[in-house]
């Protein structure tokens, strides 16, 4: 045997050396990776990773387009989820177009403003035709039921919705929303009920029936 | 040629028949007042400003767009259009550039380029516009009958409904914002009601569209929607009380046009005084009418104005008996009994007229349901169960629709709608006429007025509307924004497509708003309510009254535009244009020329000669052909080895018996071919140039230079002269020159054989640069630069040719050829010496150009007057003429026509300066006398007082016609004048004989009207009275009179109290030609 110089030697423990650092990066990339596929850390950029190998989206842009209403719920921008909600793609590119609905634009105080400041929403995958959402919010399904609101005046109605927003229990759901990604324009049914629920806290099945309440009370005033 | 035969018949109507209440103008512009009958004040005429010019008829574009109803700005480019908004604001409509056919008209807010038949004109502060082109632009429409121009007053029109920016905000129904509903009001009906109101308020701080939406999700029931889906499609399909009250508006103002008030009613009486009172023989009566009319306007007329629509609908046969099954031939009995005479015909108008719009509901609206429903998609607000609903109902009127349509009352009412009033309108728009026959079905009325038996079925059936109504706004603002900024091309047949989708609108708006007001009948149960409810109902009413004037309007739609539904559109011009034999340029087609000389003159050539003036004239002002007062008008002819001179009367001096023919000195040298008898003697063959005196040459003198100063102008770090006089002993030159860099060298210095000095420019190699008031305008690129005339120079670059005005600025391109191939350098004159290409100069405001052979005609501004093509060869023009070959002979064209106005006030211009600068009174060490620029008679060019300052000189006025100056010698200080009266006195007279002549100026000559003279008898012995005054004698038009009838017959005459006296206020040369540019 024979016997290795020390320059050998050194050699040799590099080696050692740049092999373990090896392992242990690919097991941390890892484990990362099965951490945040999992849902228990959140690394965007290792998730768009994942999603490209899972998705077909091969370039990106869809899940880029899809994460535009997911930043304007995050970010509490209630004038891009009204753009991505009511308008075209084409539309927005078009600033002539745009500006023939500038009367269509709140002043952002109303109630749907409320609820999303308590929404947070994730973009969980991007499908062929179908992107998969999870919104977290607030639950509002009996609200305008639950609130008394008979003896109160309009102000004290404002702020016994807006409170009860506020406090109200929060749950998450898993939303599916069609898409089409067509010569570069993206257009997904955000107008969809389910969506619209999801989004608002299930606000309008309250609302629904408060309006079968108005018809009904109608009816009942005409035959007094 | 078809336009050209109508619009001079147009002319000839307009200018013989109607009474021009003033009539003033210049050779080009012809200007008229003439009357006009506007359809908002029938019978009465009005005065409208008119000018022709090219036979083509302008108007005064202020003065039309004001009366029509709109704003108007004159600009130095063009002239602009406005609407005039209900706020006060404006909105651009047509742009009109003047020397330029282009026009910019707005559709939609976006800009279309069109294109009028002939070019727009300023002329001083006056835009003129194309009278009818014009016209069709604003909406209106013009119409000749009986030698009157009717025109018709805009109407609002589709296109305006599309661009009123308020028609959301304004027809939209929302609960709150229209119906204004208080607290307590809400609370009067319910909480829940209350509550919806506030919640909605809530979301519509959000954006309107959340409302609709949650209105939409919340009220998605499929009961629900199966049932209001067939109450919303018969309610969109039949005709609302409104709709119908306008509709009978709308046909009142139709058959205005064929009334007794206006000219086509009073043109139609007439007619009718001659036939029986039948149906049949007031058909051939309308007929005769449009006949006659169709004489007195060019074709394309009738179809753009709505009177002669209306003429025509009237005794439209196909009409009469289409779809109304003969009702007219059964109407004839009671007709005649009714009513008679002129009024048959208005009736069978009526009725044809309310059948075709009751058609029209039933049709477009249907149409305009089904489009819409149709065209949305799965993100809209509608539910599928309603839309499904309102498709299967819409099915079953299509099959069904007469059994709920106005139309089918009318056919089935008419003999008693007739017999029991005499206005069909009036019958039609009674309220219990109208519950008849709006809104009411076969099965199961619906009645909206009182007795709220469905107030809730109202009330909820508003909700479904109002959701209907958010859709359809959708789609038609989609479909109006992919017209605005997409691709496709705004037509009649996209337009239809936008006005189904916005009918569906409004017609959903006016659903939901009346099915709301209904729903209130609960409430109106106490007088209270009533009280504080009536205004808001009665502001909602008419809302809905607005809604259905838009309504009635969009039912007119059509894919073709044949009514002009949508005003005048891109492929209306087009077909306008095509009508109206196209774009007119300023050059005629072969056939249309005025020859002076016709084209029978065989010759090779006709050409004109530069001259030589070696002691007179710098050698930078030699560079172009011998000017107007120096050729005499002759042109040299050549035909085969013969020579001659020719004038353009055609005329030749003395044959063509010439070897040849030159320029030398002053004048022409004109070598015979054969030994000529004047010169005597003997037979020469070969003549010899000896200083004495030649033999067989005849010198014809030509007109002499204006100059003084031989030499030549150069460029040394600044301006140089060299003359015949020394170094720098030339006075500074007066106009524009090219000049070259040059050296001197000091022998050169004092030379005085101007041969010489022409000798050593040509040898000064090196490019020309223009120089104009004392500085350079360009730089020294030109490889050759003809001399200034007109105001334009040729120059050359790289072997092509172009003009340049005096700051240097191109004119005419620089990609011509050399059109003038008889240019002789100073070498080449005699005997037919050496030729070079050059350019010839621009001659009375015309220039001649050449390229690949082929010739045209431009003014000095670069405009086209005689297009290439048409002319085998033109030649520069004088006196308003030019010789043109044509298949191979020459002849002399008239283009007097041609004279463009602007290039003719340049040349009076020119003309002034040039005198003034011969003239220089005022300047220099003497400083005596001075101009003065009087406007005596009316026209816009004034005259040109010179006075000398010196007595034994005298003082002269010019005047300018038709290119050239009149003068007048004046005695000193003696003239006086009447501004803009055409009269002036010029007073005078020495040593006891003085005179005051009275002048006017007619037709660019002095005309003297009367002539007084006094003085002695006998002026070497002047008698006096005992009072010391002279004894004078007093003639007055040549009989004696005495002192003071004489000066009764001058003051009858002529004011000299409003008199202004020629010798005040007189300017220098310099000051008067500076006044004379800015004029």
């Amino acid at each position: 045997m024979v016997k290795k110089s020390e320059k050998q030697k050194k050699r040799s423990r590099i080696g050692k050396w740049l092999a373990v650092m090896l392992i242990g990066v690919v097991l941390v990339i890892g484990t990362t990776g099965g951490l945040v596929h999992f849902g228990i850390i959140e690394l965007p950029f290792m998730k768009s990773v994942i999603d490209r190998f899972q998705n077909k989206d091969e370039d990106g842009v869809i899940y880029e387009m899809a994460s535009r209403m997911v930043d304007a719920v995050n970010q509490n921008d209630l004038e891009e989820i009204n753009k991505q909600l009511f308008y075209t793609q084409e539309s927005l590119e078009n600033e002539e177009v745009m500006a023939l609905y500038e009367s269509d634009r709140g002043d952002g105080n109303g109630i749907i403003g409320e609820i999303i400041k308590q929404d947070s929403m994730k973009l969980i995958a991007v499908e062929e035709d179908v992107v998969y959402y999870e919104i977290t919010h607030p639950q509002l399904g009996t609200m305008l039921q639950d609130l008394k609101l008979n003896d109160l005046t309009e102000e004290e109605v404002v702020k016994a919705i807006f409170s009860y927003v506020k406090k109200a229990k929060k749950i998450t759901e898993e939303v599916e929303i069609s898409y089409c990604y067509e010569d570069g324009l993206f257009s997904a049914d955000y107008k969809s009920e389910e969506f619209v629920n999801a989004l608002t806290g299930n606000m309008l099945i309250s609302y629904q029936k408060l309006m079968q309440e108005m018809i009904t009370e109608f009816k009942e005033g005409e035959e007094g | 040629m078809k336009r050209l035969l109508s619009i001079i018949l147009c002319m000839v109507i307009i200018l013989s028949s109607v009474t021009v209440v003033d009539a003033k103008g210049n050779k080009k512009y012809k200007y008229n007042i003439i009357k006009v009958e506007y359809s908002d004040n029938r019978g009465k005429l009005e005065e409208l400003s008119v000018m022709t010019y090219k036979d083509n008829l302008y108007v005064d574009a202020k003065q039309i767009a004001k009366r029509l109803g709109y704003d108007v700005e004159v600009g130095d480019a063009g002239v602009t259009i406005f609407d005039k908004k209900s706020n006060g604001t404006k909105r651009a409509r047509t742009m009109f550039e003047f020397g330029s056919t282009k026009i910019k008209h707005f559709l939609l807010k976006v800009s279309e380029a069109y294109q009028a038949p002939f070019e727009s004109i300023k002329d001083g502060e006056t835009a003129w516009i194309p009278l009818e082109y014009s016209l069709l632009t604003m909406n209106g429409s013009m119409l000749v009958v009986d030698g009157v121009i009717t025109i018709d007053m805009p109407v609002e029109n589709i296109m305006d409904i599309f661009m009123d920016a308020e028609l959301i905000s304004k027809y939209s129904f929302d609960w709150t914002d229209d119906l204004g509903y208080t607290e307590t009001d809400w609370m009067t009906i319910g909480i829940s009601s209350h509550l919806v109101n506030v919640f909605n308020g809530l979301l519509k701080k959000d954006g309107a569209s959340w409302v609709q939406m949650a209105q939409s999700l919340a009220l998605d029931s499929s009961s629900y929607d199966a049932k209001y889906g067939k109450e919303i499609a018969m309610l969109f399909c039949v005709q609302s009380n409104d709709e119908l009250e306008q509709t009978v508006k709308q046909m009142k103002e139709k058959l205005e046009y064929i009334t007794a008030d206006g000219k086509l009613g009073k043109a139609l009486s007439e007619i009718d005084k001659y036939h029986e009172t039948n149906v049949a023989a007031l058909y051939d009566a309308c007929s005769a009418l449009k006949d006659q009319i169709g004489a007195e306007n060019p074709s394309s007329i009738g179809k753009y104005n709505r009177a002669y629509q209306e003429l025509e609908d009237a005794c439209d046969k196909a009409t009469w008996f289409s779809h109304t099954g003969g009702v007219i031939l059964q109407m004839q009995k009671e007709i005649s009994g009714v009513t008679k005479g002129l009024n048959m015909i208005f009736k069978v108008a009526e009725v044809v007229g309310y059948a075709q719009e009751f058609q029209n509901q039933d049709e477009f609206s249907i149409q305009a349901l089904e489009t819409y429903i149709r065209g949305t998609d799965s993100s809209s607000l509608t539910s599928k169960a309603m839309k499904d609903s309102v498709i299967g109902h819409l099915n079953m009127l299509k099959s069904d629709v007469l059994t709920y349509s106005a139309l089918r009352y009318l056919e089935e009412n008419i003999d008693d709608l007739i017999m029991d009033a005499a206005d069909l309108g009036s019958a039609l728009g009674t309220q219990a006429t109208l519950a008849l026959i709006a809104w009411d079905f076969a099965s199961g009325n619906i009645k909206w007025i009182a007795d709220g038996l469905s107030s809730a079925d109202q009330f909820e059936l508003a909700l479904y509307a109002m959701v209907l109504q958010g859709d359809a706004l959708i789609s038609y603002q989609e479909a109006k924004e992919a017209l605005m900024f997409g691709k496709e091309d705004i037509t009649a047949e996209s337009l239809y497509k936008v006005s189904q989708y916005c009918y569906a609108y409004l017609k959903s708006c006016y659903i939901a708003r009346s099915a709301a007001l209904s729903s209130l009948e609960i409430k109106m149960q106490s007088k209270e309510m009533r009280e504080r409810l009536r205004p808001m109902i009665e502001e909602q009413n008419r809302i809905n009254e607005e809604i259905a004037r838009c309504l009635v309007r969009l039912r007119n739609a059509d894919k073709s535009n044949s009514r002009s539904c949508y005003g005048f559109l891109v492929e209306d011009n087009q077909k306008y244009l095509d009508e109206n034999g196209g774009v007119q340029t300023a050059g005629k087609q072969d056939g249309e020329y005025t020859w002076a000389v016709e084209p029978t003159i065989e010759a090779d050539n006709i050409y004109y000669l530069n001259g030589i003036s070696w002691e007179e004239t710098p050698v930078n002002l030699l560079h172009k052909q011998l000017g107007k007062d120096q050729n005499l008008g002759y042109a040299v002819i050549k035909k085969g080895d013969a020579y001659g001179l020719i004038d353009q009367n055609g005329e030749l001096l003395e044959g063509m018996e010439y070897q040849s023919v030159d320029v030398y000195y002053s004048s022409y040298e004109m070598r015979y071919r054969k030994p000529h008898a004047k010169l005597g003697g003997d037979d020469v063959m070969e003549v010899a140039l000896c200083e004495e005196g030649v033999v067989g040459v005849s010198y014809v003198r030509h007109g002499d230079s204006t100059y003084l100063y031989g030499g030549v102008y150069y460029w040394d770090d600044g301006l140089k002269k060299l003359s015949v006089y020394g170094h720098n002993k030339m006075p500074d030159p007066t106009e524009t020159i090219p000049v070259k860099k040059g050296k001197v060298e000091e022998e050169l210095a004092d030379k005085e054989y101007r041969a010489e000095i022409d000798e050593w420019y040509e040898t000064q190699k090196g490019k020309y640069a223009i120089y104009t008031n004392s500085r350079l305008v360009t730089d020294f690129i030109y490889d050759e630069c003809g001399s200034c005339s007109e105001g334009l120079l040729a120059v050359c670059k790289n072997e092509k040719w172009g003009y340049v005005n005096e700051n240097g600025e191109i004119i005419i391109p620089i990609e011509y050829d050399a059109s003038w191939k008889e240019y002789s350098p100073k070498e080449g004159h005699r005997e037919n010496g050496k030729r070079e290409e050059y350019c010839y100069a621009a001659t009375d405001g015309y220039v001649v150009l050449c390229k690949n052979n082929e010739w045209e005609l431009r003014d000095i501004h670069g405009e086209s007057v005689i297009p290439s093509g048409v002319f085998e060869e033109l030649r520069p023009v004088y006196d308003g003429k030019c010789w043109a070959k044509k298949d191979g002979k020459w002849g002399v064209l008239e283009i007097s026509d041609f004279e463009v106005d602007d290039g003719e006030i340049e040349l009076w211009k020119q003309k002034y300066i040039e005198t003034v600068k011969e003239t220089e009174r005022g300047t220099g060490e003497d400083k005596w006398g001075g101009y003065k620029l009087v406007y005596i008679d009316e026209d816009d060019i004034p005259e040109l007082y010179i006075m000398s300052g010196i007595v034994a000189l005298g003082d002269t006025l010019l005047t300018y016609k038709d290119g050239e100056l009149v003068k007048l010698h004046l005695y000193s200080y003696g003239l006086s004048y009447m501004e803009l009266q055409n009269m002036f006195r010029v007073g005078g007279g020495r040593m006891d004989r003085y005179h005051d002549y009275i002048y006017k100026i007619e037709d660019g000559k002095f005309v003297m009207l009367h002539k007084g003279e006094f003085g002695a008898e006998d002026n070497t012995n002047v008698q006096c009275d005992e009072e010391g005054n002279f004894i004078y004698e007093y003639v007055w038009d040549g009989i004696q009179v005495s002192k003071e009838e004489y000066e009764a017959n001058l003051e009858a005459v002529y004011s000299e109290q409003e008199a202004k006296i020629g010798c005040e206020d007189i300017c220098t040369g310099e000051e008067i030609i500076k006044m004379i540019e800015e004029l």
